[in-house]
């Protein structure tokens, strides 16, 4: 296959499939979906430890070779991500941070104002700044200006499965921004992801579709070859479509 | 003396916070300390003396998208 690397701020990555470390049954599935996917960048929360159970950790299970994405899931305010992206640089996580800030229950839509605040200092501080938000153009663009290094507008709602419901809006921001498109969030099938692609979007994130399948190391391949396909979709330029039928075969009479 | 301890106050003998760790059964976790909104590192866990109203938020890293 022919090479065709993803740039994200710093990092050049191989492969256009971002995932996540969100509800594996069990965690020592991830390095085997990481290594079917061949995903090179994957995200994780911070919490407080339970001091009851002693704490889990999510970092023993993800290789070295692939870079953390710590997300700012929790924070409802710019000041608490922000606060969220400092402690996750402190512990060696590196520079990359999604930036979600989150204070609607049940849609779990990202607050596009306090991500856009959050997203100026932080990235004024360094940080590779990739800010979750509602597909929204002057937004994107607003972002873009802030120093963030992505957009990534969702899909459709966090862990809905729905696909590319908000596809419009995310074509004008494709056409429009400077920065990568990362669609994350909503992406339910490999169909979906492959659906981004075409349309240019440079990566998705995928993490429920694939964590909640029964094998989700089957599925982690599942996708990276559809984000591979949609990919080579997309620089192969598709054909336009047409509302009549236009033969594929000559259309001189067999014999005639 | 008492020390607040993500967000629950409890008491705590006198002593440093890697002795605190210690105590918890928490050493050997990759785990983040913030003390008093200071991101503490685990080398300097051992100098850093806790006194009466520290706070201090123990995390560490979980799954997530």
């Amino acid at each position: 296959m022919r090479e065709d690397d993803f740039q994200l701020g710093p990092l050049r990555l191989k492969s256009r499939l971002l995932t996540g470390t969100g509800k594996f049954s069990d965690h020592r599935l991830i390095p085997k979906m990481l290594a079917a996917s061949r995903s090179g960048m994957i995200t994780v929360a911070l919490r407080r430890v339970d001091l009851s159970d002693g704490g889990d950790n999510i970092l023993d299970v993800i290789p070295e070779a692939v870079q953390l994405l710590p997300n700012t899931s929790g924070a409802r305010t710019a000041e608490e991500a922000v606060r969220i992206a400092r402690i996750a640089r402190a512990a060696g996580c590196g520079d990359f941070i999604k930036i979600e800030v989150i204070t609607d229950a049940k849609y779990l839509m990202p607050d596009n104002l306090e991500t856009l605040r959050a997203t100026e200092v932080l990235a004024r501080e360094g940080f590779v700044v990739l800010p979750y938000v509602v597909p929204d153009l002057t937004m994107a663009r607003r972002l873009e200006d802030a120093g963030a290094a992505a957009v990534m507008p969702l899909g459709a709602p966090i862990g809905s499965n729905q696909g590319l419901k908000t596809k419009d809006i995310i074509a004008l921001l494709i056409e429009c921004c400077r920065v990568p498109v990362i669609v994350d969030a909503g992406l339910g099938r490999p169909s979906h992801a492959a659906e981004a692609m075409e349309m240019g979007a440079a990566a998705v994130l995928v993490n429920t579709a694939i964590a909640t399948a029964p094998d989700p190391v089957a599925m982690g391949e599942a996708f990276a070859l559809a984000v591979r396909a949609g990919r080579l979709a997309f620089t192969s330029r598709m054909p336009a479509m047409s509302e009549t039928a236009n033969a594929s075969s000559p259309l001189t009479g067999f014999l005639r | 003396m008492k020390i607040i301890v993500n967000g629950s106050e409890e008491s705590c003998p006198e002593g440093t916070l890697g002795e605190y760790v210690r105590r918890q059964g928490l050493i050997g976790q990759r785990m983040v300390v913030e003390h008093n909104r200071v991101v503490v590192p685990a080398e300097r866990w051992d100098k850093l003396t806790l006194a009466e109203g520290d706070q201090l938020e123990l995390l560490s890293f979980v799954g997530g998208g």
